[in-house]
Order: C-alpha cells, then structure tokens, then sequence
C-alpha cells in the first residue's frame, strides 16, 4: 500500500459508520448484481429456470462447492490456499464407507469417522506449514492432495461403495418443505462463520495474518496457531461437504470431489475476495458460489455441453477479477 | 535500582563490520529513553539486538528481570515488549479501530471453540476489545479515524496508528524505530504529543531516532552512539553540552 501524501482521509465523505457500511455493501454488491442479472437473463431464456423446483435444486446442487469454498476463503483470507479439499472430501467419505457399510458400524460413528478424517487431515496441512515450515500451502496442501486421493483409491481398490444408512443420507438427501437440508446447513455454516471472521478476535487474526503476516505476529498474535486452525476448519469443513455429496448420490467413490478445489477457489474469487489474503466476506463466497451453480445449471437447461460450461465459467472468472481490479483501480486514482 | 531493560556488553558483527561494540545501558521503568547517532552508528542493529529480532555475538539483553533470548516474537509482545518498525506494518485492509483492536485483543482471553461457539464470552471479549480500542484512539486523538481503512490514511497518520496499536498491547516496554522517519513538521509535533502521552500513561518507551530536536524535547535520558560504541550517556541538558558529542555529532557552535 502507497502512503498517500495528503491527507486524503482526513475529511470522509458522510458520518464515518455510513461510509464503512456502504464499503462493504459495494463490495459484495458486484458479484450480487451478477448474479441477479444471471437469473433475469435466464429467466428470459428458459421457461424452466425460475420454477421452485429447479431454484431448491440449484440450492441443493450448489452446497457442496458452497462448504468447501468456506474453508478455502478462510485460507485465502490468510494469504494461503487449499488445493487438498477435494481429495480431503473423497478420503473422508471412503474411510465413512468402509466403517459404515463394510464393517456395518453404527452410522453416527460413521459420521464422527469422516468428519474426524477430514479435521485430521486439515490439521496436518497447518501442521505441515507452520511447524516445517514449508514455505506455502500451495505445496503443503499439494502434497496432500495427492496423499489423500491415493489413500482414497487404495481402501477399496478403487471400488465405490454404495448401499448407506439413512441416517448417514440424511444430510444430503432430506427436504425441509421445498428446501434441502444440504442447504440449510449451508446456510447456517456460512451464519456462524460471518458472526467468528466479523465479530471476534479469532476473525480479526484472520484478515490480519493475511493483511500483513509479520505486523500480526508483531501484535502479539501466535500466527501458527491461527493458521493451524484455519486449515483444520477447511478440512473438517470438506468432510461436511462430502457427507452431503454421499446422501445426494447414495454412494462414495474414490474419484469424488475431483477438481472441485478449483471450483470453491473460483467462488471466492468471483465472491470478491483477495488472492493476496485479508480481503473477503462469507456472503461474497456464497454469492459467487450461487452465481457458478446458476451457470452451470443454466447452461444445463440451455444444452449447453459440459466442456463449453467449463469454458464461460473460466471467461466469467476472468472477467469477475477484471472488474474487481478496475473498481480498486478507480477508487485508488481518485 | 534495576531497570526494567538491561543491556549489557553487548557486542554484534557483520563479517568485519563491528556494528556493536561492548555497549551497556539501563532503562529505568517510566522514562522516556532515547538512542541517537549518526548513520550508520549501529542504532538499528542495537535495536533490533534487544527486540530479539538478531542474536547477539556476545554480552546479554534482560528484560524485566530475565533474558528473552531465542523466545517467539507472539511471546516476547506478549510478555510487555511491543516494538514498532522503521517501515509501516499495518494491516492495510482493516480499519483503523480493527488495526488497535487486534493489539487489544492480545490481552483479552477468549479461545477460538469461544469464538465458534460460547456466544457470551465471545461477546463480551469483543465489546472490551472495541470498547478499549475507542479509548485508545480518543487518548491519542486519532478518533476522528476510527472508520478509515488504515492503508488509505496519509503516511504520518499510518506511523501514529502504528504506535497506538503497539501500545494497545499494554507493553511495559514500548520500543520504537525512527519514528519520525518522513514525518512533516506538523506531523513531528503531533508525534511528540503521543509519545509523551504514552509515557504519561506510565509505558517506559526506547527510542531509536535520527532526529536529534525531537530527541532533545521528549528524551528524559539519551545515550549517542558512534560507529557501535557508547559516545555518551545522560539527560538532553549532559548531551547537548557533552564535548565529544558536539565535537563529533552536534557540530560546534560556530562563536
């Protein structure tokens, strides 16, 4: 950040809460506006899109990305990144499998095992990048990207495994009225997280481990234990994600979730939040979560061919950044 | 009696560069104690030396009664020593109050399963950082830019938001690095009022400065250092009239 030579902030525009409050609104209000836009055109387009059924069906289509891309904003607020939350989700959702159907344990404790597996499996990512030191989770998150899908295809030998309890479905499957309970959580996740990253210390260590990592440490924050949460979050958080997968498909595979760490990616960044950490809101994330849903269903409803999805959700990343870049650019040069 | 920062022989090397040389001070609690020199004196590596940020060659740093050698940087802030940087560590995105709250935070004991989840304690811990904070920045007369986003404050400002934020920590020892580096003259002024209302809330500061007027009207005892060793040692009225530091620093008086 440049010092500005006047002083610039000296006489704000309006009464100082005012103005902190529209900040925040302007900020998740472009990719807000996208998103209306998208469902305004699709409406036009498709008879079928702005029907009850097809809009709980998005709900229900977009949970799983939606909780995985809660772990990965709160990474990205930190400056860093969770590439493993994909093959996280498959290894919680194998071991679940195996303890749940093969050994035909009580389907709770299946529960507990795949959200054990995945906290597990996150805090060793913190572990791995706090206390070795490796110098970004880039790579410690690579390597266990690769680890846990492996893992995932070794339990079984490859082989899904099907045939779940009712209980263990219950997440991904039930309705509560017209809405899904997938979403429901969902919505309650992205709730909890909003009130700890907006209203408590454990928040504000957050966005400031990832505004400037040695002014936090300086400040007295154990900046390693922040991050060995943050990274644990994301991993119990891709569990979640893979218990509500497993009730919508009735079945865990081992290739599940791949790729989709590039998805969640994608809605923090089109949600308005910063790749250089300490910048970014649970609503954006949601919002850019929704706005990739209604693309691809969209998209779906309009015969769109899958590996032409692929290439407009590339462009409207590209094209949410670009927008991104010259808000900051225009209010910088004023 | 004991101060509360001993330094003692303390001695640094760069390869054949001695940057300190057998330095030895004591800072008394309550005082405002400034380090001066010219470039390349050693004040940095000094301060750096007792932050805990290198380690020394030889000689021993006590802070408090006990040596902070080889501790974390979270725990020597914590422990009473908060330390602020030539160049700006802010955190640019967060507002001014969130930038103090984070310095308060420190000090109120909330875990992060209270902060998922014991919805009580979490509130009452932020309202006491926000609370403190505010208090904070209308001591220092920085209220007015409580809302602003430090990183869009002018460059002064930013350097005032700096000091409070250490200060927020409640540090016994306050430790700061050429604070007045590319401040204006207003902007000098009103750092003087803040480093003197600091000490007037009993925080013991160390100040490393290039700026030898605003040493000698805040200062309450100076050591001059030149090239790594102790020149002189005493309060502004010893120092400015002190031979070898007008010989060497100050400049002679032209008669």
């Amino acid at each position: 950040m440049s010092p500005v030579p006047t002083n610039a902030a000296v006489a704000p525009d309006g009464p100082p809460r005012a103005r902190r409050l529209s900040e925040e609104v302007r900020h998740g209000l472009g990719a807000l506006l996208g998103l209306l836009l998208l469902c305004l055109v699709l409406t036009f387009l498709s008879d079928k899109f702005f029907t009850l059924d097809n809009l709980m069906n998005i709900a229900r289509q977009s949970s799983v990305n939606s909780l995985l891309a809660l772990g990965m904003l709160l990474t990205i607020l930190t400056a860093g990144i969770d590439l493993s939350v994909g093959s996280v989700l498959a290894l919680s959702i194998m071991t679940m499998g195996v303890v749940v159907v093969q050994w035909q344990w009580n389907p709770f404790v299946g529960i507990a095992v795949c959200l054990g597996v995945g906290t597990f499996l996150g805090w060793l990512n913190g572990l791995m990048l706090t206390k070795l030191r490796l110098p970004h989770p880039f790579i410690s998150t690579l390597g266990t990207m690769n680890i846990a899908r492996g893992l995932a295809l070794i339990v079984t030998g490859a082989a899904p495994i099907a045939g779940f309890p009712e209980a263990v479905q219950y997440v991904g499957r039930a309705f509560a009225g017209p809405v899904p309970v997938s979403f429901l959580l969902v919505v309650a996740m992205y709730g909890l997280f909003h009130v700890v990253l907006t209203r408590t210390a454990t928040g504000r260590y957050i966005y400031a481990i990832g505004s400037n990592r040695e002014a936090a440490r300086l400040a007295g924050i154990p900046v390693d234990r922040v991050l060995i949460l943050v990274y644990t979050l994301s991993g119990l958080l891709a569990a979640l994600a893979g218990l509500v997968l497993v009730g919508r498909v009735n079945s865990a595979y081992p290739l599940a979730g791949l790729g989709y760490e590039l998805d969640a990616i994608a809605a923090v960044i089109i949600g308005g939040a910063s790749f250089f950490g300490g910048v970014g809101t649970v609503w954006g994330t949601l919002i850019g979560a929704l706005i990739i849903a209604v693309l691809r269903n969209g998209l779906n409803l309009l015969d769109v061919a899958a590996d032409l999805q692929t290439v407009v959700i590339g462009a409207v990343i590209i094209v949410a950044v670009y927008l991104d870049v010259l808000r900051q650019r225009s209010r910088k040069g004023a | 009696m004991p101060g509360l920062l001993e330094v003692r022989r303390l001695t640094k090397r760069f390869g054949g560069v001695q940057a300190v040389v057998d330095v030895s001070f004591s800072v008394p609690p309550g005082i405002l104690y400034a380090v001066i020199g010219p470039n390349g004196a050693g004040k940095t590596t000094l301060f750096n030396l007792v932050s805990g940020y290198l380690a020394a060659d030889s000689g021993e740093v006590r802070f408090n009664g006990q040596s902070i050698r080889g501790w974390p940087a979270h725990r020597i802030a914590r422990a009473g020593l908060a330390r602020t940087f030539q160049n700006l560590e802010l955190f640019p995105g967060m507002t001014v109050l969130e930038n103090v709250m984070v310095g308060c935070d420190a000090r109120v004991r909330c875990g992060w399963l209270d902060a998922l989840f014991g919805t009580g304690r979490r509130r009452a811990a932020n309202a006491t950082s926000r609370e403190e904070a505010r208090r904070l920045l209308a001591l220092f007369s920085l209220d007015g830019v409580a809302d602003i986003p430090a990183g869009s404050l002018a460059y002064g400002m930013q350097r005032m938001v700096e000091i409070v934020r250490a200060f927020a920590l409640r540090p016994k020892l306050l430790l700061l690095d050429e604070p007045a580096a590319g401040l204006n003259p207003a902007e000098r002024q009103q750092l003087a009022a803040v480093l003197r209302q600091a000490r007037a809330q009993g925080v013991t500061v160390l100040l490393v400065e290039h700026d030898v007027d605003l040493v000698m009207t805040v200062a309450d005892r100076i050591l001059v250092l030149d090239q790594g060793r102790v020149l002189a040692e005493g309060t502004p009225e010893e120092i400015q009239t002190h031979p070898a530091v007008v010989a060497a620093y100050l400049g002679e008086e032209v008669s």
